[in-house]
């Protein structure tokens, strides 16, 4: 239960992460007026430290082992969601 | 970006690399996809042990007298060369093992008592069918299966490797992926999704895999490093021969894992085995758990059978950690359910980004073949239906008939191989009677099939998804759940087929046709 | 001097197979070896470590084999490497501690 709890919590800071980072492509800026406005750099710098927190919480969470290795593969499960998430939103 | 007709055509290390991608990456598809899908599966090869040995699924005490459960030992592998019980953890009952004088080997799960063997279940389940496919195909003969499985795994890091260089967006391929109407549009975006997400398991996971026997593929290396001392290799492994007359093994058996527990802070051996029983030279190792930790450590303590004594305790070196760790994340016995899952599904990544190449490289050069009539592109549709839809006909049938075969059958184990290689096989042959029609056609026999297995799980054994749960038999009703959503899963994506295919026939067939050039 | 363009890759495809595997071996085998000899690890860690990550040596030269543009140099080099990396091992291992079985 505390490994599936982490996951959980990981898998939410890398989702943040990578939507962060998505969007600071022009391709998939929200076409809002406050969301034009934040340079694209300081998106990528919080998309970046989402996803060191996660990594923090995974090591945290799980140990050394374990929690890099957590990380490791929730990584990848976050982003694959950012991108569905992309791929189906009408646009 | 199309690769090129030869690597030394003008444009460059990328078109270069582009060309080995391509056309090693045809060359090992199928060996990969084989090894990735057993290797999925393998994951959880307890789990599906439980399910095709009902008589096993029951939760099993963690401890056990091994001086009471002795006796049932000798008597039912006499003359053994060795023996060993491999103690129950959560995932498993205890298991018994013996090596016979003739080479046979002979398997056995421990009943719940911890006192008597169960009888032969009559199938290789998936500790002694799928984990073994998954490095050896099942091809003992001069180790030729091994060798294959090794290419493989390097092939896969070269493809890794070329992939990411031939790739100029590596980050925007992050985020990219396009439901388009042209299935070859998508066809690429999935494989270039699923290989840049899963880029470090994959990577990791081909090394690792490698790397685990490299001793038996180096041989070279090895008589190098130790030509001055060659009996340095087994430095860590305490062996010695029988004497050939016979000896008092009175000392407690107990006694002896409480030891090595004591020794290891309180670490409950994994398994205890004896080696010669009733030889004079007799001796007992107590083999440190894998499910403890990350790190994969094969190390050991070594007893003295007639007295009890600790014979050899090496410690495990500082260095030792260099390749412990990387075993233990390949071999996953740790416990470690979440992780167990998202190696699970980074698994079916993998197979996945294959099937997709595989895919691609065909689409991509159908309406060319057509043209110049080549066969080739034909000829890789078919191993792509073959190598995805038909190996997880082949893994249904291999379920299905362990269900149906009556359990007191002679050579029920070796029957259930033929039913998964038969199966397979026809698979094969069906998509190149059928073409494209086989993919609709093979993914509604999975969904059947997925549906027909669970059904005879409940009425052969029971075990009716809530009954295996209510008696915490996770593992059983975790692995129907699985094969119920695969079978949904594959009607959904016959239903993909019979709509794209219903919108060809009215005249759209254009969108529906590979672009010549991408 | 030109080759046809297939017997270029066919070279390469081998250069990239046979030469990249005894470059592995040899470098699999001089890691040890300097292993043993600098950082004091005994010979089975040492081949055991060095034949675990050694495999990236062979990825390496798969992709040497395909990115080179002139096939002699590469192929010279490989085969300098593999003949280097084992004569190198095989000079330094009779000045490594023996320890013998346990």
């Amino acid at each position: 239960m505390a490994g599936l709890a982490s996951f959980i919590v990981v898998l939410a800071l890398t989702y943040v992460g990578f939507l962060l980072l998505a969007r600071s492509q022009a391709k998939y800026r929200p076409p809002t007026v406050w969301a034009a406005r934040i340079p694209p750099y300081r998106l990528r710098l919080f998309g970046g430290f989402f996803l060191a927190l996660a990594l923090a919480a995974a090591l945290q969470m799980q140990g050394v082992g374990f929690g890099s290795l957590l990380w490791v593969l929730t990584v990848a499960a976050g982003a694959g969601m950012v991108s569905l998430r992309l791929a189906t939103s009408a646009r | 970006m199309a690769a090129p007709a030869q690597p030394d055509e003008p444009g460059g290390v990328r078109l270069a690399l582009n060309w080995l991608h391509t056309w090693f990456g045809l060359l090992s598809c199928l060996l990969l996809l084989v090894i990735f899908w057993t290797g999925t599966l393998a994951v959880f090869d307890w789990e599906i042990d439980r399910w095709m040995k009902p008589a096993t699924r029951f939760t099993a005490p963690t401890e056990m007298s091994i001086d009471a459960f002795r006796p049932v030992a000798e008597a039912s592998a006499p003359g053994a060369e060795f023996w060993q019980v491999q103690f129950a953890t959560d995932r498993a009952p205890a298991e018994f093992y013996a090596q016979l004088n003739d080479g046979a080997h002979f398997y056995r799960t421990i009943g719940p008592d911890g006192l008597t063997l169960l009888p032969d279940q009559g199938t290789y389940g998936g500790t002694q069918f799928f984990y073994p496919y998954h490095f050896t195909l099942n091809i003992g003969f001069a180790n030729i299966g091994l060798i294959l499985c090794a290419f493989a795994g390097i092939m896969m890091m070269v493809l890794c490797v070329s992939g990411v260089i031939i790739h100029r967006r590596i980050f925007a391929d992050f985020f990219t992926f396009r439901k388009s109407q042209k299935s070859q549009r998508s066809v690429l975006d999935l494989h270039n999704l699923t290989g840049v997400l899963a880029l470090p398991f994959h990577f990791v996971i081909s090394l690792s895999g490698v790397a685990l026997f490299s001793a038996m593929y180096l041989p070279t290396a090895q008589e190098a490093v130790f030509a001055s001392d060659p009996t340095a290799f087994d430095q860590n492994y305490f062996s010695r021969p029988a004497a050939g007359e016979a000896g008092q093994n009175s000392a407690s058996l107990d006694v002896m894992a409480e030891e090595a527990a004591r020794r290891w802070d309180g670490v409950w051996p994994g398994h205890l085995r004896i080696y010669y029983p009733g030889d004079a030279n007799s001796y007992v190792e107590a083999r440190w758990p894998l499910h403890g930790s990350l790190a994969a450590r094969y190390h050991s303590i070594w007893f003295d059978a007639a007295t009890g004594d600790v014979i050899a305790a090496p410690q495990p070196s500082a260095a030792s950690a260099g390749y412990a760790v990387l075993w233990g994340l390949h071999v996953v016995q740790f416990d470690h359910l979440t992780i167990r899952w998202l190696y699970f599904l980074s698994g079916l990544a993998g197979c996945v980004l294959i099937a997709t190449g595989l895919l691609f490289w065909s689409q991509s050069r159908r309406k060319r073949h057509a043209k110049t009539g080549k066969k080739g592109a034909e000829i890789v549709a078919v191993i792509a239906i073959g190598g995805t839809t038909g190996l997880i006909l082949a893994t249904l049938a291999f379920l299905i008939s362990n269900r149906l075969l009556p359990l007191d059958m002679e050579g029920r184990a070796t029957l259930e191989t033929w039913c998964f290689h038969a199966v397979w096989l026809a698979a094969f042959a069906h998509a190149g009677v059928r073409r494209g029609a086989a993919w609709r056609e093979q993914w509604i026999a999975i969904a059947i099939g997925g549906v027909v297995a669970v059904a005879l799980n409940a009425v052969t054994t029971g075990d009716a998804i809530p009954v295996a749960i209510a008696r915490g038999q996770w593992g059983v009703a975790g692995i129907d759940i699985m094969l119920l959503l695969g079978s949904f899963l594959a009607i959904a994506a016959a239903w993909r087929m019979r709509s794209s295919q219903v919108r060809t026939r009215e005249g759209h067939a254009k969108k529906f046709l590979p672009a010549e050039k991408s | 001097m030109t080759l046809p363009a297939p017997l270029r890759t066919t070279i390469r495809c081998l250069a990239a197979i046979i030469l990249g595997y005894f470059v592995t071996v040899g470098t699999a085998a001089l890691a040890a070896v300097l292993m043993v000899r600098f950082a004091g690890w005994d010979r089975t860690d040492a081949f055991v470590v060095a034949g675990s990550y050694s495999w990236i040596v062979w990825v390496a030269c798969f992709m040497w084999a395909f990115a080179a543009r002139q096939l002699w140099f590469m192929l010279l080099g490989m085969a300098i490497m593999a003949t280097g990396t084992m004569a190198g091992a095989k000079a330094i291992e009779p000045y490594l501690p023996v320890l013998g079985a346990l």
